[in-house]
Parts: C-alpha cells; sequence; structure tokens
C-alpha cells in the first residue's frame, strides 16, 4: 500500500474535524427546533440512503 | 498539531451535546434528543463516506472498521428515524414513558457515535503506524 493513500486516509479523517467545529457553534444555540427546523433534519435523514456511501458494501 | 485527532474531537462534541445547557429555554430532554441526532447525522454520513472514500487503505490496517461501516449502513437510517420519531412521541406528550423511549433511543445513537470515535482511533492510529514502517 502507498505512503500516498495512507496520507490521503489520515487527512480524510481530518475533515471530520469541520463536523466537530460546526456543533460546538451550535451549542450557542438553545431552544427546541421549529418546524422547519425539524422538517430539515426529518428530510436529511431520509435522504441518507440515497448517497452511494450509504449502500451495503462487500 | 500536524495530525489533528478526528475521533477525539467527535467523542468531545459527542460528550458537550450531551450535557447542553439550555440558557434560552426549552426542554432540555428535547433539545438534547435533537441536537445528539443532528450530530449523529452527521457523524454516521461522513464516517460511512470516509470508509467509503478509503475502504483499501483502512480495511488493509483495520477490517473491523468496514464491518461496522457496513452495520451503521444497515442500521443508522433506522436509529434516525427511531429518535426522530420518538422526539415526536415526546414533544406531543411529554411524560415519563415517552421520555424513558427517547432516552432509549437517544442511547443508541450516543453509542453509535462513540463507536465510531473508537474505530476512527483505530483506524487513524494504524494508518500513521503503516505510514512509519
Amino acid at each position: 500500500m502507498g505512503a500516498d493513500l495512507i496520507i490521503a486516509a489520515i487527512n480524510a479523517g481530518i475533515t471530520l474535524i469541520d463536523l466537530a467545529m460546526k456543533w460546538a457553534a451550535d451549542l450557542k444555540q438553545s431552544g427546541e427546533l421549529d418546524e422547519a427546523g425539524e422538517k430539515a433534519l426529518d428530510a436529511k435523514i431520509a435522504n441518507l440512503s440515497d448517497k452511494p456511501w450509504w449502500k451495503p458494501q462487500t | 498539531m500536524k495530525h489533528k485527532q478526528p475521533f477525539a474531537v467527535i467523542a468531545l462534541t459527542a460528550m458537550l451535546c450531551a450535557c447542553a445547557v439550555t440558557p434560552g429555554g426549552g426542554d432540555p430532554v428535547v433539545i438534547n434528543a435533537e441536537k445528539t441526532t443532528a450530530l449523529a447525522v452527521d457523524t454516521f454520513d461522513s464516517f460511512l463516506q470516509y470508509e467509503y472514500n478509503n475502504r483499501a487503505a483502512l480495511e488493509s490496517v483495520s477490517p473491523a472498521i468496514h464491518e461496522y461501516a457496513n452495520y451503521v449502513r444497515a442500521n443508522g437510517q433506522k436509529w434516525l428515524q427511531t429518535a426522530r420519531s420518538m422526539t415526536q412521541a415526546y414533544k406531543h406528550n411529554r411524560d415519563e414513558n415517552n421520555k424513558a423511549n427517547l432516552t432509549t433511543a437517544i442511547s443508541t445513537l450516543q453509542e453509535a457515535v462513540n463507536q465510531i470515535s473508537k474505530y476512527m482511533a483505530t483506524g487513524t492510529a494504524s494508518l500513521k503506524k503503516a505510514k512509519r514502517h
């Protein structure tokens, strides 16, 4: 396995930090989701299975 | 820090979300449930995309990551939908039974996020080790 492949994998993992930062920012938000927020979250969940990386992999 | 630790950050944010305070009001049970659900959506999605895009490298150092990714692929959406259903039920009727059901559903999501953090730790550490050799 090439070093480039390993480095790419490590770097790809680092992108998950963006997720954490986003959530750290969201902690400032308080209150329950409004109707629009709930619909957006439900739609996001419903659309997950359309993504190729959510399909079963052998 | 040259190589950041995504798994540690995810675990930290998961804990922060679980302990979120509600300075602006609202039911902390609902707020934590909604935040945890949204966090889990992004964590599951990012983890599966990461595993999908780097499968060869990850599978060579930790086949268990692929196995857990497929477990999330098979169940993750159902866990999220259950959490949403339980959140809705609790919002409509905030009794102890609905609260218990919601707590269980959210615990499932938190456990999955924690597992992903562990697999990310294993995978990243193994990749770094393989890179050194």
